[in-house]
């Protein structure tokens, strides 16, 4: 402790006092621990994060052939009038509505966001906080579909446009910024947060769209939205029979699954194994995981006692690189080791290097990251405009899931009319109960909650992702339906 | 028994990971007195330094290895010294704490800038595919490593301090710095060569667990929590003890993973991950009984408390101030002030217990997540039942945690409270009863005899009408008789145990209000926020909130008023002024500088500079200079018993 000396030292420090008050809190960005981090990160791991069902999801109406769900030209949905598929920068893949050139005649300011020629629209995503641009790609999906959109024309002569505003992973924020955007916007666009709970609650009662990826209960159960893969508590079994048929048996019933020790995490875990009983799978080896764990050779060691068959896992890359490195170290193979979608993602191959090899994964996404570029024209189209809107950012499954997002949006605009109301979108969207993003996502019912069931395999040769099955696009989704829970 | 020896095995390279962890904290705190925060950080930033030579600029490793355990590490830590703690020297506890926690702040938020966490950085391990097989099961040549290193460290440092003039002159400088002077060693230097050597360690420790765990600035900053346990084990002050200690977490770690059910839901399948914790808690429990300071406070000097009248017009003109605010601020504009004053409420029993009582608390957070819980579910949610029940849980719970620490003074005190607040992050807010499904918690607002406080103003002035009686009602106590008891009980617990005054009672009581007040202000704070989670009320945060008080003021209500606005407001500004992310942390820095040398925070300083105008103007008395209490002679005593 140190006695005022002088003038010119006293105001320096009530400078570096008052500018440390204010900019030390810059710090708070830093606030979680691994534990919040991986729960974050663990919310999109393919583990539904939504409530109960409020719409009429029924397990095993999904089904269907494969190529109904492999990119086909022009949307799916049914309201999808006005598609004019054709015109998109790729062939076959295209865009939505007809006009051309901004400001179309007989276009009025038909609602709030709406003028002759543009219509704004709201997106709400983490993107600073304490993990930063964590849900970027919630944004830059839907500015991307906008571009490309507005690429063609826009939608009935009107470009969209879209205000981004940063919950920065707090319901609070996320409420605020939703509360903010009402007056401005027409309606909501791929917003991502698992603070999105803030956002249902300032729609309540409101009718105002809102399409995107809902990761809580109340948004979930939002009458306004409209998720391009809604997610009820619930498993799909398809995989489990898949693998099943493939590997028979003794080896789907000495499975392990490894989970991170975070709530949505274990509710995943738990969902996975009551869906693949119903199949005939048994885990015979659970393990929640630290974020920070280090040594898993422990598990390697108990798993070989316990003749354990195949591995599962709901973790993050580094764990489960950690977990592919134990098991590699100590000579301990399985005949399955499905590391779970967070896998899909280089910091996985990097870290794991050659245990990697020979993983199988079962997702529903396309492969987003180019793989599937070739053979899924959606994939490619998002690749060249996210690099458009976006230049250097990867591509990660927000990013494929708020594309779909605005996809549907657009197509619920187009079938909306000429000079739209959220009424009228909101109508429109409540008649599209058959999306798959042209091929991005598995069909899935929007309008009724309908969980997506077909899923596809990919697995890790020579050290690269490779889609495994079907082997060139598509979907497989003859082998069970989505088996949904109470909660 | 094959088995046994395996899990025995693994046991040993964990325990050795923990043991590496703990051991720089010891030494730091064995030759500063310092609990080193951003022990960890410090190895992180290190670690990816020795990435970034070896893998990126593809350096060999020899040298690579060198340059930074040598020479980088070694500046590092005598920077560090020289520019922090140096100043630090006889500061209080919570100074040094929260210094220590702004430096994590830097290192953690620089490597992130620097260094995108989203992009993968390998690395691998050394010797890479060199094993060796022990008991049935393969080691590597580097978990040898990790293994040996920490043995060495443990014998090396043992001897150091034991055997050598410099070891011996390094704990000299932490009992008694003036006298260590005496002996013709200077204890500056000497601290210094502490602080390099602490982070040489810390650095060792960063690149040997990277590529055990992985290259990622979050975890290889909190590893070190796990080590904390071992630390513990040795009292901070055994490296020996310390390896011990690590090595029978490791173990401990190993045979739970080995031997208790795998999945379910039995609470021992629970307590797995939280081993650590529960090992710190038992721990701490065992500390022996702490020794008491006799001339410390925490303040340079008490700051002035306004008579019930100043502070009734202060607290109107407040309300009024709001009111008229609020009417001009949009919804979303209005929900980060709300936020903003919730906090800064939360922030009032900060200011009972620590700037009043001197008692730190890292778990502030978490009373306030159990009063959010409290306010979700009683009666439906929104209910004033709710309040009531935030009181009914926490003011109890405060007791229970109080009480077996109780007799714990000073780091040992607010890290049993860290250690709770871990063990509620990774128990009770991670239980499905307590945060709903997806770990998301709805908090309806307030319905009071029949008005709902459901829009964004009514919520705000609610919370301002509330800041403004909690705030009222703790003057009045620390102008009462009350709060005397407490300033006494923070300048010399000592003097007041000589003079008979019963500090356990009075501490019990003091650390029982602050956590009712927590749980109240969090039932508001979730109301305000409309919904929670777990990741709201994380340990973290508890640090941030005191770093924050105390930059603000941690003896003043206006100081809590002015952190909580930050704590609140920052978030909103780096939103729209992005390049203040990458300023933001050498922000921190200044903060942290700034508390070194006025340890009354903002208010502080701006009541000092109102003095010294004051006393500028004709016919003012100017104000008798006061000794700062850290250069107040420091002693330590045994409390009889």
């Amino acid at each position: 402790m140190r006695l005022t000396r002088g003038t010119e030292r006293d105001r320096g420090r009530r400078f570096v006092a008052l500018a440390g008050l204010v900019i030390i809190t810059a710090g708070c960005g830093t606030r979680l621990t691994p534990r919040q981090v991986a729960a974050q990160r663990a919310t999109i791991t393919g583990a539904p994060t939504a409530g109960q069902a409020a719409g009429s999801a029924t397990a095993g109406s999904v089904g269907g052939d494969v190529g109904a769900a492999s990119g086909a030209a022009g949307p799916s949905a049914a309201a999808g009038s006005g598609v004019t598929g054709a015109s998109g920068a790729i062939a076959g893949n295209g865009g939505i509505g007809g006009s051309t050139g901004a400001g179309a005649p007989g276009n009025t300011a038909s609602d709030i966001g709406v003028t002759p020629d543009a219509i704004t629209l709201g997106n709400v995503s983490t993107l600073t906080g304490p993990v930063p641009g964590l849900f970027k790609g919630g944004a830059v999906g839907a500015q991307a579909f906008f571009a490309y959109q507005n690429s063609l024309g826009g939608v009935h002569g009107r470009k969209l446009n879209l205000i981004v505003a940063d919950d920065r992973l707090d319901a609070g924020a996320n409420r605020a910024a939703t509360l903010d955007l009402l007056p401005k916007v027409f309606g909501f666009v791929g917003s991502f947060s698992t603070s999105d709970d803030g956002m249902a609650e300032a729609l309540k009662g409101k009718a105002v769209p809102d399409a995107g990826y809902a990761l809580s209960r109340a948004r979930y159960q939002s009458p306004v939205n409209f998720s391009p893969q809604p997610l009820p508590p619930g498993w799909r079994t398809g995989p489990f029979r898949y693998f099943k048929e493939k590997l028979g048996d003794p080896v789907v019933t000495k499975m392990a699954i490894f989970y991170t020790d975070v709530q949505v995490s274990r509710d995943a875990a738990r969902y996975i194994q009551t869906a693949a009983a119903t199949v005939g799978w048994k885990f015979i080896y659970t393990r929640a995981v630290e974020p920070n764990e280090a040594n898993f050779t422990a598990d390697v060691v108990r798993m070989r006692n316990q003749g354990v068959q195949g591995v599962m896992s709901l973790n993050d890359p580094g764990t489960q690189a950690r977990i592919a490195t134990a098991m590699q170290q100590q000579q301990f193979s399985v005949k399955l080791a499905d590391w779970g979608v967070t896998s899909y993602d280089q910091k996985f191959l990097g870290q794991a290097g050659s245990a990697a090899e020979g993983s199988l994964v079962d997702t529903q996404l396309a492969m987003y990251g180019g793989e599937d570029a070739p053979s899924v024209p959606e994939v490619a189209l998002l690749q060249k405009w996210m690099k458009v809107v976006a230049p250097g950012f990867t591509a990660d499954p927000y990013v494929a899931y708020s594309w779909a997002a605005a996809r549907l949006f657009a197509q619920a605009l187009e079938a909306a009319g000429q000079n739209p109301t959220r009424a009228t979108v909101l109508a429109a969207l409540q008649k599209i109960d058959d999306f798959d993003s042209n091929g991005l996502v598995p069909p899935a019912g929007p309008a009724s909650k309908r969980a997506p069931s077909c899923f596809m395999v990919f697995g890790v040769r020579n050290g690269a992702f490779v889609r495994a099955d079907p082997p060139t696009r598509g979907f497989i989704c003859d082998k069970g339906p989505f088996y949904q829970m109470a909660s | 028994m094959t088995s046994f020896l395996a899990f025995t095995v693994v046991g040993i390279v964990t325990g050795s990971i923990y043991a590496l962890a703990a051991s720089g904290l010891v030494v730091t705190y064995v030759t500063s007195g310092v609990f080193n925060f951003a022990h960890g950080a410090m190895g992180m930033v290190l670690a990816f330094v020795y990435w970034e030579l070896r893998y990126h600029h593809h350096w060999p490793a020899p040298i690579a290895l060198v340059v930074v355990l040598l020479v980088l590490a070694p500046l590092l830590g005598a920077t560090v010294e020289r520019v922090l703690m140096r100043r630090l020297s006889g500061a209080p506890v919570e100074t040094t704490l929260v210094v220590s926690l702004g430096l994590l702040l830097i290192l953690l938020g620089g490597a992130t800038v620097i260094w995108d966490p989203t992009k993968s950085r390998p690395f691998p391990e050394m010797f890479a595919g060199h094993t060796i097989k022990v008991a049935g099961v393969v080691v590597s040549w580097q978990q040898l490593i990790v293994v040996l290193t920490a043995v060495a460290v443990a014998a090396l440092l043992r001897l150091l301090f034991r055997r050598t003039t410099l070891g011996v002159a390094m704990r000299a400088v932490v009992d008694n710095r003036d006298l260590a002077d005496l002996t013709g060693m200077s204890a500056a230097t000497v601290s210094q060569l502490s602080w390099a050597l602490g982070t040489m360690l810390a650095a060792l420790a960063g690149i040997l667990l990277a590529s055990q765990v992985s290259l990622d600035p979050f975890v290889l900053t909190f590893l070190v929590v796990n080590g904390y346990a071992s630390a513990m084990v040795g009292r901070l002050r055994s490296l020996p003890l310390t390896f011990v200690g690590g090595l029978a977490l490791g173990l401990l770690e190993s045979y739970a993973i080995g031997y208790l059910s795998s999945g379910g839901a039995s609470w021992l399948t629970r307590l797995k991950p939280s081993l650590p914790t529960v090992f710190l808690i038992g721990t701490l429990l065992l500390v022996p009984e702490a020794r008491l300071r006799t001339a410390q406070a925490i303040t340079a000097r008490t700051p002035r408390i306004p008579s019930a009248r100043a502070a009734l017009g202060a607290a109107a003109l407040f309300v009024l101030g709001a009111w008229v605010l609020s009417g001009q601020l949009s919804p979303g504009n209005l929900a980060n002030a709300g936020n903003g004053v919730a906090l800064a409420l939360l922030m009032l029993s900060i200011v009972l217990l620590t700037g009043y009582s001197g008692q730190i608390s890292l778990c502030q957070f978490t009373f306030a997540g159990l009063g959010a819980f409290a306010m979700g579910k009683v009666a439906g949610g929104g209910s004033p039942l709710g309040l009531v029940v935030a009181v009914l849980i926490t003011a109890p719970l405060g007791v229970l945690v109080a009480l077996p620490a109780l007799r714990l003074r000073g780091l040992y005190f607010a890290l049993f409270t860290l250690s709770f607040a871990l063990f509620a992050d990774n128990v009770i807010f991670q239980d499905r009863h307590v945060f709903d499904f997806g770990g998301r918690l709805l908090v309806p607002r307030l319905r009071l005899f029949g008005f709902s406080f459901a829009g964004e103003r009514a919520t705000f002035m609610l919370l301002v009408f509330v800041f403004a009686a909690a705030s009222l009602a703790l003057l009045a106590v620390r102008r009462g008789s009350l709060g005397r008891r407490l300033a006494a009980m923070r300048d010399s617990q000592a003097a007041c145990a000589t003079l008979g005054l019963n500090l356990t009672v009075t501490r019990l009581a003091v650390f029982t209000t602050a956590s009712a007040m927590a749980g109240v202000a969090g039932a508001l704070y979730g109301s305000m926020r409309s919904s929670v989670g777990a990741g709201d009320f994380v340990m973290l945060n508890s640090l941030v909130l005191l770093l924050l008080a105390t930059v603000g003021g941690i003896a003043t209500v206006s100081g809590a008023l002015l952190g909580g606005a930050a704590f609140a407001l920052f978030p909103v500004i780096q939103e729209h002024v992005p390049w203040l992310r990458a300023l933001s942390f050498l922000g921190a820095g200044l903060g942290v500088l700034s508390l070194g040398r006025n340890p009354n925070g903002a208010i502080g300083a701006l009541a000092d500079s109102v003095d010294r105008f004051r006393s500028r103007l004709p016919g003012e008395r100017r104000p008798a200079p006061v000794a700062p209490a850290a250069l107040a002679p420091t002693a330590e005593v045994e409390l009889a018993r």
